[in-house]
């Protein structure tokens, strides 16, 4: 199945590279929208894993099954690295469109305090020796930091920032289909690498005990 | 001590870095600096008037937010939306109240809107 989801999120990259759509405009070099397919993607499964990592602690801190903990510490490692993409690919955009890499834009900072926070999640549970206590103490963490997610999230909406929202993008019905697209694909991909990160993690789990 | 205050405790913490961060870096709009009287450091968005981009050595535009409107200078060039009167843009420098005018040190555009693309499609 994982296979599967590789292949399709990989054709609507490559479709989408080099034929999505863009709008014309003579500001800047508007092939740049073409990013939009990459971050968008990105950016919305860092906030899904990250809702995961926060349900899942949630579960555990309420239920105590190691399970639990798991799917949390998966998503959160996996919630990372496509944060890191997401905000990479949104550098690349803001250098052509805003015209500089880093603008400490609302959106921007809000994004990388989230990240840290998880990031924070990572080095807080691999720092405590005693599994037990590394899960109760990663658990409150990663419930607790998810509040940043909704603020990363609501700072381009209700405040001024750079950064635009889909609906208030130039993009036609076309370019709107491919993007749901690259994003139901991506999504599936990231549900596969949840589950397989999260076997290869409980194997090593079952054997240490 | 309940177990879920912890939790609480952190969320707040996490909460007002939070609520400091976007605090910290939001931006002035245009009518905001009518209340400033001294010459200071300002971050201020606005939409670029129509038609009052001119390059010479420095960049000379106006910026607006439909109730007022100052002058920018910025000796650099960065490319901005001189014909929809949308371009939306960021202006981080000095701004001298007396002559309603900023300095500025760095200039940054907004991704463009459905207005703005309009606006280019039809010149």
């Amino acid at each position: 199945m994982m296979a599967i989801f590789l292949v399709l999120d990989v054709a609507t990259l490559i479709y989408s590279i080099l034929f999505g759509y863009y709008p014309r405009i003579s500001l800047f070099d508007a092939t740049c929208y073409r990013i939009l397919y990459i971050h968008v993607p990105l950016a919305w499964n860092m906030y899904f894993a990250f809702t995961l990592t926060f349900a899942f602690s949630l579960a555990y801190l309420i239920r105590r099954d190691e399970r639990f903990d798991c799917v949390a510490f998966c998503s959160a490692v996996l919630g990372i690295l496509y944060g890191i993409g997401a905000i990479v690919s949104g550098m690349l955009w803001a250098k052509e469109v805003w015209g500089s890499y880093w603008s400490w834009d609302p959106r921007q900072t809000t994004t990388l305090t989230a990240l840290l926070a998880y990031m924070g999640y990572l080095a807080l549970r691999s720092s405590i020796p005693e599994i037990d206590r590394a899960r109760n103490v990663s658990s409150v963490f990663g419930t607790s930091a998810y509040i940043t997610i909704p603020l990363s999230f609501v700072s381009a909406v209700t405040f001024r920032s750079l950064h635009t929202q889909i609906p208030q993008q130039p993009l036609g019905f076309e370019a709107h289909i491919l993007l749901a697209l690259r994003v139901a694909t991506s999504f599936a991909l990231f549900l596969s690498f949840v589950r397989l990160y999260y076997d290869r993690v409980r194997k090593k789990v079952i054997n240490q005990t | 001590m309940n177990r879920f205050a912890p939790i609480v405790t952190l969320t707040l913490a996490f909460g007002l870095i939070g609520f400091l961060t976007l605090n910290s870096t939001g931006y002035m709009t245009v009518s905001d600096l009518r209340n400033v009287k001294e010459v200071g450091r300002v971050v201020v968005m606005g939409n670029v008037t129509k038609g009052s981009v001119h390059f010479s050595d420095h960049l000379e535009f106006r910026i607006n937010d439909g109730i007022w409107e100052v002058k920018v200078i910025y000796p650099s060039y960065v490319r901005l939306d001189n014909v929809s009167g949308y371009g939306k843009v960021v202006v981080e420098g000095t701004y001298y109240p007396q002559n309603e005018t900023i300095h500025a040190v760095r200039v940054e555009s907004k991704c463009p809107s459905k207005e703005v693309i309009e606006a280019y499609n039809n010149d």
